[in-house]
Parts: C-alpha cells; structure tokens; sequence
C-alpha cells in the first residue's frame, strides 16, 4: 500500500533549506555595520567608547537585551553563557572574544540594572573576564541600536539578531539569537580567521 | 447469583464507587495552590529546565513569565509565546490538532512535543516535573483565566480594597483622604459597581507617621485578603513590605506620598512623580528656558531622603555646586557662591523659608540681574507669581521664578478651590477613580493580571478634565511635571544682609 500523498513535502523541503542556509551563514565584509563610536557604560558604571575601546582589535559577539525582559532574553543569555564555557576550550580561547550584551532599554536599565540581571546568570562580568553589559545615554544609545537594526519604538519589540564580528579582518555576520552554543562558536573562529 | 442480581449489584456498586473514586481524583486546593505557584514562579521547580542542551536559571520555567498571568500568551522580541489556557490548548489552532489530554500538554512541557507530536522551537524549554508538580501545573492550566480561577479580594457581588494611613493621632489630612476614597467608591456603588460588583474598603492605620505600615499590610493582605491597596499614604515601602505585595500579587494603585525614586518595582504605581524625576525636569527646565552658558547652583534642605534624590538626579551633572544645610547663614563655602558675576542660575530645594532666605541673599548680593531661581512646588509651596513686571523700588536683580509641580498647571489651578488639606481629598478621589477605571477596562472576569494590563492602558484617561494619567510598564507614575513661571511679588523688595 502507497503512503498516502504529501503535497506540502516540497514546500518543507524548500523552507529546510532556506532555515539550514540560514544557520549556514558565512562570515562576510558586507555585512558590517556603520559602528558609532558612542560613550557607553557597562554594568559597573565603566564609561567606554563602543568602537575605540570595545570593539577595535577584538573578536566580538554582540546581542540586545533588556533586563525586564521574561521570553526571548533569558534564553538567549543562558545560550550565549554556554558560549562563553565552550570558548575555554576552543582554539580562540575564552579571553580572545568579547561578549557584549546592550540593554534596548536604556531609560530604564541603568549599570545597577544590568549588575542584577548578569547576577542572576551568574555571569562573571569585565573586558578581562569576556563580557560586557551595556546601557548610556537615550539618544547615544539609539545611535548604536539603529546601526545594528536593533532600534524598536517598544523594549519588547526589539529584533532577536546576535552580530557576530572582528574589526580587524572586518568581518561580520548575523545569526538568530536561538541557535545552539555550538553554532555560535563556530562563528566566532569563522569571523577571527 | 444470577446474571441479573450480579449486573444489579455491578451497578450499585459503581454508583457508590464512582463518585469516591471521581472526589479523589478531583484537584485540592492546595494542588491548585501549588499549581498557581510553580505557574507564577512563585515555588521553584526541582528540575531542570533546558534548551536543548543549555540549563536555564530555574526562574526561567514560569509559564507566565512568557505565556502571560492569565495563559494569553504574549510576544517579545520577536517570540510569539501562544496562549496556553486550556480552553485554547484543546482545540486545532493554526492547522495543528488540539491537544488531546493532560498527558499531550505534560509532553509539551517536559519533552518539548507540541501539537501533534511536532517539536516546540525555542525558547520553550523543556521542565522536568514531579509527579505532584505536574500534577498542579496540569489542574491550573485548566482553570486559568476563568472564572474559577479563585482571585484574593474578589466575589461575585464585590471587590476588596484597602488603604494604609497614617489616621493616627486623629484629625491629620489622612481623614481627608479617607473621605475622598469613601466618597469615590460609595458614589460607585450607588450607581450599581462594576459590572454587578460593589466595591468594599477597609482601612488600616499605619499609625504616627505610617510606622506600623507593614503590620497594615499584613492585616490587609492577610486577614482582610484585599484585591488591591488604592490611594495609601506609602511613599518608601520596606523590602518586607514588597515581599507580602509581590506574595500576594497586590496592585497597589496610585499611591500618594511621593518616593524618593522612580518606582522599581510593577505592582506599585503613584500618583505623583517621584521627587528624583520632578528635580531632573526642574533641571531641564532652567537650562532650556534659562540663560544659556550660566552655572546652576543647587542649594538643598536637610531633609530624610532629599540628599539622596538630589544626587541621583544630579548625577553627570559636573557644573553643579550642591550643598546641604538647612540654614545659609552657617553653610561652609557659600561665600564664593554670593555675589558671583556673572550671576548663576538657582535651584533651591526646601521649605518656602529656606527658599526665601536664598532669594533674599542671592538677590542682596548680586552685583547683576539673576536669570532664575527655580523651586519644587512640593517642598516650598507656591510662590505667589504675579505676571507683570516690576517698577519703582522694586530691585532689578530679581529673579525669574521657575516652580516645578507634581501634576499639570491646569491642575493646579483647580486644586486651588481647595483650602489646605481638603487637596488630600482631591488627590484620593483622583485614586479612587484611576482604580475604578483600570477595573472597569479589565472586564468581567477579575484578576491581577488583567487589571494590571489595564491599568498600564492608562495613556489617555483624564480623571478631571486636564489632568492626564499615564501609566505604563516602564513609568508607574500617573501624574507628569509641569512647570509654572512668573516673579515672585516678595521677591522685588531689596532686602539687606
């Protein structure tokens, strides 16, 4: 006896596709983003630059958060803290790549804020230790968010895309936030290469 | 025995069987209770909770934190997280089946099968459960968001609230809010409730100067079991204090009194701005509307936390001169402040007499005209402004006067046809009816959740005419800072130190 007959097969197998190119994204020039250079302050209160002092010369991994945030942000913090353990014992090594999480809200998450929410993942935090959290000033900051095509009118409606970088070779890419720990390392040694 | 007496006996049987065996596996309150619990995140699940093969804090693995307070489901940040009340669960949404029973939803949870067996995407965790949990969890999916749903506070005939204030020692303006609180709701009733319920208040003493507030709360949570607290004289409630709100999910609407800072916390919304927020627009203000290029010198009271607000709201602000004293005569430093020329611009924060002794200095002093002196209504008062310009003796280095309030100037001016504390009056009755409305937008069926929603769609709604409240997620406070300018007719008198 046939099986019966699967008309939606070859639409499935066509979005298959399209989602593995996606997962599948090389690491491109193309993609970089306009970066400006805005103060910045980490979840210590550390004033930074974001480019001079975040991003020139390192292997970066950029995502946006906000710490009131319940659905997509504690998820994608606890993947990338998974990142964070797995770079120990890669080839680049945990020191070589910078997390850097922005808060989308900046109004309302402050240094003490994001101090709190990077406590509650237990995350070690500091350039040294290999992650930042971020928030500044309204206007500054939405400077930044717009450059990575992060700016939303609402905190809850900020986009789910993690950039992945190296200033140096520049070479970026992009990829969705609920990818596995293990996509995004291979990422990051792509993007360092 | 024959067939017949044996089917007979079958039956009777069944009859006794059925119900005992059916009432025993009917869900108890405390299922339900700890359904409710691990739902909220209020009791921690023992297992893991996982995303593929990344554990997440145990936080993570309460359902409302995505599929929302009432299972309506939500969107963030581009995740749809779908609704999950049971009503929803059972039937096909989106060409998929219905989930078929507790089983099929259990599968969902721990194994990350959704309808039709297909695998949830991410960031639907898996949740390892015990027994009991999963025992709970499934008995409260099946009565979330409905009206079996039992709410703290609610009947079908009314709904509880309560206020804490300071009514001790008797005759303080906390009787004038008491009045305007009853008043508002009596009128309510009167006119049928909402939607068939009456409203209900009870009131408990927070004693001389709101010091047993916390006993208050207890009673009111737990004794009297309120739906909400509306209208209390609760400016700094204490961590313990949150603690029992956050426990018993209690909104607490329009507070009076006014915090130090901006609230932190979701349950608790005010009426007024915060003193941190009304000093940041008093600030704005002055340097936008204030002649450019001048220093501004801020000069503060001693007073309970007004040290604290002052250095909040000044942070990043490096060309502020900020001193702390309650008499200028004896501040350390302030001769280099007197007489400066060019002459800067003044925030002064404090008592209308320590206002006064600053502007009667600054302006004794000054070699040149002062562009601004700028004051909080809510500390000193108001000035009286008067609008036309000074003549005759009247010295020419007075001050343009900026005076920043705790609600729209149109507000103010209202507020006038009241006498001294009857404003305590005017204020619950603003409470009382910002609590009325967010009930009335959240519906027939009562609960936190969805009064609370409603209460953050508070962009829009006037309790009297020009008086706007905005509420939301991000700013708890109702009541917007405006700003009133003018001179001050003591001002214009030279006076000489």
């Amino acid at each position: 006896m046939q099986p019966p007959s699967r008309p939606y097969a070859p639409v499935a197998v066509a979005f298959l596709l399209l989602w593995l190119s996606a997962f599948h994204a090389e690491a491109t020039s193309w993609l970089a983003p306009a970066i400006p250079d805005v103060a910045v302050q980490d979840q210590d209160g550390r004033g930074y630059r974001f480019y001079s002092d975040l991003l020139r010369g390192r292997t970066v991994l950029i995502d946006f958060i906000f710490t009131t945030c319940k659905t997509a942000c504690p998820t994608q913090t606890s993947v990338l803290r998974e990142v964070r353990k797995q770079l120990r014992n890669h080839r680049l090594g945990a020191g070589s790549v910078l997390l850097i999480s922005v808060t989308v809200d900046p109004q309302h998450d402050g240094p003490h804020q994001l101090r709190e929410y990077a406590d509650r993942f237990d995350i070690e935090t500091g350039i040294p230790k290999g992650w930042v959290f971020l928030t500044g000033d309204s206007q500054e900051l939405t400077k930044l968010l717009q450059a990575f095509g992060s700016g939303s009118r609402q905190p809850s409606d900020h986009s789910n895309v993690v950039w992945i970088g190296n200033e140096f070779h520049r070479r970026w890419t992009r990829t969705a936030a609920f990818n596995t720990p293990e996509h995004f390392t291979h990422l990051l040694d792509e993007v360092s290469r | 025995m024959s067939r017949n007496y044996a089917g007979l006996l079958g039956l009777m049987l069944s009859l006794v069987v059925a119900p005992a065996l059916h009432a025993e596996s009917l869900p108890t309150d405390q299922t339900f209770a700890l359904g409710r619990a691990l739902y909220h995140g209020q009791a921690s699940i023992a297992g893991a909770v996982r995303v593929g093969n990344v554990t997440l804090p145990a936080s993570s693995g309460a359902c409302a934190n995505c599929h929302g307070s009432s299972g309506q489901g939500s969107r963030e940040g581009g995740v749809t997280a779908p609704g999950i009340a049971w009503a929803y669960l059972s039937q096909p949404q989106r060409g998929q089946p219905g989930y078929r029973s507790p089983r099929a939803v259990l599968d969902a949870i721990e194994k990350g099968q959704g309808r039709g067996g297909e695998p949830l995407n991410p960031p639907m965790p898996t949740i390892e459960l015990s027994t009991a949990e999963a025992d709970a969890l499934i008995a409260y999916l099946q009565i979330i968001g409905t009206e079996r749903e039992p709410v703290q506070g609610v009947s079908n005939d009314r709904i509880l609230v309560g206020s804490i204030l300071p009514l001790t020692p008797p005759g303080s303006y906390a009787e004038r809010i008491r009045a305007g609180l009853e008043e508002r709701f009596a009128a309510i009733n009167r006119d049928g409730g909402i939607f068939g319920r009456r409203i209900e208040l009870v009131i408990e003493d927070s004693g001389r100067q709101g010091r047993n507030a916390s006993q208050a709360l207890e009673r009111l949570a737990k004794q009297h079991r309120v739906f909400a607290l509306v209208g209390s004289v609760l400016p700094e409630p204490s961590a313990t204090m949150v603690g029992t709100i956050r426990q018993h999910g209690l909104p607490v609407v329009a507070t009076l009194g006014v915090p130090i800072q901006d609230s932190p916390d979701d349950k608790l919304t005010y009426l007024l701005p915060s003193v941190v927020d009304q000093i940041k627009q008093l600030l704005a203000e002055v340097k936008t509307r204030c002649k450019a290029g001048k220093d501004i010198v801020v000069l503060h009271e001693s007073r309970q936390g007004l040290a604290d607000g002052v250095q909040t709201a000044l942070a990043n602000e490096s060309f502020i001169v900020s001193v702390q004293e309650n008499r200028i005569d004896h501040l350390p430093g302030m001769g280099t402040l007197w007489g400066r020329s060019p002459a800067p611009n003044w925030v002064v924060l404090g008592s209308s007499d320590f206002v006064g002794q600053v502007r009667g200095r600054a302006i004794s002093t000054s070699t040149d005209s002062i562009p601004c002196l700028a004051t909080l209504a809510m500390l000193s008062g108001m000035p009286a402004l008067v609008e036309s310009q000074p003549s005759g003796e009247i010295s020419t280095a007075a001050p343009m006067e900026v005076t920043g309030l705790p609600m729209p100037a149109t507000a103010v001016l209202l507020e006038q046809k009241f006498q001294g504390e009857a404003l305590w009056t005017y204020l619950a009755d603003v409470s009382a009816r910002i609590f009325v409305e967010g009930l009335s937008r959240s519906g027939r069926i009562v609960n936190h959740a969805g009064f609370e929603r409603s209460l953050y769609s508070l962009h829009t709604f006037e309790p009297y005419e020009g008086l706007p409240i905005r509420f939301s997620r991000q700013h708890r406070h109702g009541l917007s800072v405006a700003h009133m300018w003018g001179r001050t007719q003591h001002a214009y008198k030279k006076q000489h130190y």
